[in-house]
């Protein structure tokens, strides 16, 4: 009787040892978790960052190519002040409705200068609030047609 | 007696079945963990090769940016990015081209043929094209994961 007794207290203490286990584990889970899902957001944002840097540079090389095609003869028209250019998820350049990026290109010159700035933002943010990479570029001309 | 013995069986049911539950959960969160270690390790790992090997390319035309220098050739098929350079009396050339898988580059004399097997490996690629309008280089490349990247660089050699 006193055996049976000792079993199943001992059992009890068994059970209630497994019951913390498991809450230690889930509160481990839990804390591990987090840590993944934070490793990853960390990983996109890093990889977002480093295709925003290929896109704004780029848009500054295409920049750098047709102002020194410009400056040779004299910057047309087409030249606007500002443009934008949309990039789905993977920084492809896709429709407005479809956008995830943006790229804003807002162009100024002064008398012997003709800049760009690069604004590389989440397509719902605003230009300013929360930019993922900007980039700005100045080109010295030695004349500057009708711009 | 009989009640009691059933008592303890399910309670023995149970305590397994937490027990398989604990050992379950353990498994599957290591599991999981390396699951999103080992996505996040390959992801940056391609993402960083494929960001060297880009600015590799335009490192590598800005050193051979001067007239004429940097030009877009096709031999036996092959698109090539082809620099020029000239050391002393004699003129060499770096072809950057894909070939077998992978992103290569070659550096020979311009009097010798190209041979696309000679060249060095500079990463495993998938695709890889190139083009050149005016004085803008597009290149566009496709890494392991089938991931599209495109670099522009502009030859301002080719403004002079």
């Amino acid at each position: 009787m006193k055996r049976q007794s000792y079993n199943i207290r001992h059992s009890s203490m068994f059970l209630i040892e497994l019951i913390i286990a498991i809450l230690f584990l889930s509160l481990c889970s839990a804390i591990c978790i987090r840590l993944f899902v934070n490793a990853r957001l960390a990983e996109n944002n890093s990889y977002n960052i480093t295709q925003a840097v290929t896109v704004a540079q780029n848009i500054a090389e295409v920049f750098e190519a047709r102002v020194s095609e410009a400056s040779q003869s004299s910057i047309d028209d087409n030249f606007l002040p500002e443009y934008t250019i949309y990039y789905d998820n993977n920084f492809l350049k896709c429709d407005k409705e479809n956008a995830v990026f943006s790229a804003d290109i807002c162009i100024s010159c002064s008398e012997y200068l003709i800049s760009a700035d690069i604004i590389i933002a989440k397509a719902s943010d605003t230009v300013n609030s929360n930019s993922i990479y900007s980039l700005h570029v100045d080109h010295a001309v030695s004349t500057l047609g009708g711009l | 007696m009989q009640l009691r013995k059933k008592n303890h069986t399910s309670e023995l049911i149970f305590t397994i079945t937490l027990f398989s539950i604990f050992l379950i959960s353990s498994v599957l969160l290591v599991l999981f963990g390396a699951n999103i270690y080992q996505k996040i390790s390959a992801e940056s790992s391609v993402n960083e090769t494929m960001r060297t090997s880009l600015s590799y390319i335009q490192e590598k035309v800005r050193q051979c940016d001067h007239e004429s220098s940097v030009q877009v050739e096709n031999h036996n098929g092959i698109d090539t990015l082809a620099l020029h350079t000239s050391y002393g009396t004699d003129n060499y050339v770096t072809y950057i081209y894909y070939y077998d898988g992978s992103l290569k580059e070659l550096f020979t004399k311009s009097s010798l043929d190209f041979n696309p097997s000679a060249g060095n490996s500079v990463t495993d690629i998938s695709a890889f094209s190139i083009s050149k309008d005016s004085s803008l280089i597009q290149i566009v490349l496709t890494d392991t994961n089938n991931q599209t990247h495109e670099l522009l660089i502009h030859a301002s050699s080719e403004m002079q």
